[in-house]
């Protein structure tokens, strides 16, 4: 049997993602000084065990948002530059939260030896730097930046439940766009879309799922963007501007 | 008439001065001026700074001033004698997709010459070390209240962008990888080795694990590895052996360009596709070219008069911007026509090319010429 290889960059794709998996490769092992790392890794295993007893997917996400997000803290405060290293979060997907991202996002494939094309899937263990997309779709950044908008709105993690708890089509239309890198924005488009329920449909007009409407709302909070400066906005201000674009959405 | 956000034809773009400051403090009060090459008052270019070269130079901080003493286009916004702070603000939008941060940063607006003009100042202060990747500082005016135009029959809604001028962008740090030192090279057996035809000359690793992406070169062909160590001679006539490698430089050079160009530029336009996507408000691709790996960053920046379609590319950035606001049909007939001609030619002229591949190739002095 030949040793693996070791190494210390980007993965380039789901291909070496499940080279990894295999154990053809291997990530250099990240030294994280005033990381409790056991600490993440008992959280990992928990919410792994809890998926398997079929937990509510909001449920188990949310109590390990909180704890990754808690633990990471001396990283934040002193070293940043970490928490934009694609390597960090690659390594963490594919070591302490191994099976947790396996098991939330990868859990109908065959046992990883049968497995000879990589799916698509995987995609949610690689990371490309700098795109909001990628980050808010990876298995452990997306908890992360999650647990930080909550934070950054009001210091606590009262509102996890707004964002894991909804349709997952919210969180992707605000966290894959920039609309969620400002905290109270990504705060008002929760309360406002998740209000969208379905119409009926009638003898004269067809029924519109909560979805539809939803993606017609967001097509026009991004059409405000391109001319309104949202950050520039109050809270007030901006939940006046979505009821106003809600209440065109027919 | 009232629209949510403004129309264009209500935006005006004005004329602003950039001052830009540095300390090597974070507490003390100490700033002394920085020249920036790209402040130029008069061009409507971005101003572009690195932070790892200030930091290089013991800075730890930079402050950037806008100013605005001009016109802006945007004085009859303003009702007589007000101030023009009770209608519209003046500010940076600061955003950075790596630190994930969206905020407006609030500056001053005043009245100017009687009232005739507006003046406008914001400062952003920014320690270096927190720049992560790409941050962007775009000057903004915005209406604070809704606001009828000049005209009284248009308006534009609360937070409305109704001016702007040159965005600040700010880098962490730039790529590495001249042009001419883009690879390692490496002689292998193609027979014996993965993936690989037996009859190819090349192959090119472009997320090879080292600092540079690897060119492996087939030494199983008969005469190529010979014929390839061929050392220039100084003076006299050259050898039958050294045109044939001057040839073959050439051509391996040729083909080892043309195929790193077209895969990093099938990757610029496939990330634009992507941010297209992702954010309908996207129209500046620059940044893209902080997704790429090193190693195509190393390609971009060293090739990128090759890559780009115009030829006058200060830098990767630029060139990304350029490839990613082509159309497919574009991209399709730059890769298949005028991008590899352009390479045909430069290579035949200048024979720069060729240089890249001797570097790596006369490296290896003791193998056998042959």
């Amino acid at each position: 049997m030949s040793a693996s290889v070791e190494i210390n960059r980007p993965l380039r794709d789901t291909g070496e993602v499940l080279q990894v998996l295999k154990g053809d490769k291997d990530l250099k092992a990240i030294a994280l000084h005033g990381i409790d790392i056991k600490k993440l890794e008992a959280a990992a295993q928990k919410a792994t065990k809890e998926l398997g007893n079929s937990i509510a997917l909001g449920t188990v996400d949310k109590a390990l948002a909180i704890v990754l997000h808690e633990e990471l803290a001396p990283i934040r405060n002193s070293a940043s530059g970490i928490l934009n290293d694609v390597v960090f979060w690659q390594w963490l997907a594919l070591n302490p939260f191994r099976e947790y991202s396996l098991a939330r996002w990868c859990g109908d494939l065959p046992p990883l030896v049968e497995i000879v094309e990589p799916p698509s899937s995987l995609s949610r263990l690689t990371l490309t730097s700098g795109s909001v997309k990628s980050h808010a779709r990876h298995s452990v950044r997306r908890l992360y930046i999650y647990a930080e908008c909550c934070h950054l709105y009001d210091g606590s993690y009262q509102h996890l439940g707004k964002i894991l708890d909804a349709d997952q089509d919210i969180a992707g239309a605000v966290f894959e766009r920039r609309l969620g890198l400002s905290p109270s924005l990504a705060m008002a488009l929760f309360d406002v879309a998740a209000q969208f329920t379905l119409t009926k449909k009638t003898d004269s007009a067809p029924g519109i799922s909560a979805r539809s409407k939803r993606r017609e709302f967001f097509k026009q909070v991004n059409l405000l963007g391109s001319t309104v400066s949202v950050e520039f906005l109050s809270e007030v201000e901006i939940i006046k501007y979505l009821t106003d674009i809600a209440s065109d959405i027919p | 008439m009232t629209r949510r956000g403004s129309t264009p034809f209500l935006q005006e773009i004005f004329k602003s001065v950039l001052l830009v400051e540095v300390s090597k403090s974070l507490v003390d009060d100490t700033w002394e001026q920085y020249d920036l090459a790209t402040s130029d008052q008069t061009s409507w270019e971005d101003w572009k700074l690195v932070a790892d070269v200030l930091k290089a130079n013991g800075f730890m901080r930079a402050r950037f001033t806008v100013v605005a003493e001009g016109k802006t286009g945007l004085e009859a916004y303003v009702p007589k004698s007000s101030n023009p702070e009770e209608v519209m603000a003046f500010g940076f939008i600061e955003l950075s997709t790596h630190t994930r941060r969206r905020t407006f940063h609030k500056g001053h607006l005043q009245a100017a010459s009687g009232g005739k003009l507006i003046s406008a100042r914001a400062t952003f202060d920014l320690e270096l070390d927190n720049v992560l990747g790409d941050l962007i500082l775009e000057p903004v005016i915005v209406a604070t209240s809704e606001l009828a135009g000049p005209k009284g029959h248009f308006g534009v809604t609360t937070g409305t962008i109704i001016g702007t001028t040159n965005v600040i962008r700010i880098r962490e740090k730039n790529p590495v990888g001249p042009l001419g030192d883009i690879f390692d090279y490496q002689w292998i057996s193609f027979a014996t080795s993965d993936h690989r035809a037996e009859g190819e000359l090349f192959d090119i690793d472009l997320f090879a694990d080292g600092e540079k992406p690897v060119l492996y070169l087939n030494e199983d062909v008969e005469h190529f590895h010979g014929i390839m160590n061929t050392p220039d001679n100084k003076s006299g006539k050259a050898s039958r052996k050294l045109l044939a490698r001057r040839t073959l430089d050439s051509a391996v050079a040729v083909e080892v360009m043309t195929q790193c160009i077209a895969t990093v530029l099938q990757k610029i336009s496939s990330l634009a596709a992507d941010r297209r996507e992702e954010d309908a408000e996207e129209e500046e691709f620059g940044s893209i070219f902080y997704e790429l790996t090193v190693h195509e960053q190393s390609i971009v920046e060293g090739w990128r008069n090759f890559l780009g379609v115009t030829h006058a590319h200060e830098d990767g950035y630029s060139v990304c911007a350029e490839i990613s606001a082509l159309s497919p049909s574009a991209v399709s007939n730059h890769l298949s026509s005028s991008m590899p001609r352009w390479i045909r030619s430069q290579v035949e002229i200048e024979n720069a090319a060729a240089r890249i591949i001797n570097n790596g190739l006369q490296a290896d002095e003791s193998e056998d010429a042959g």
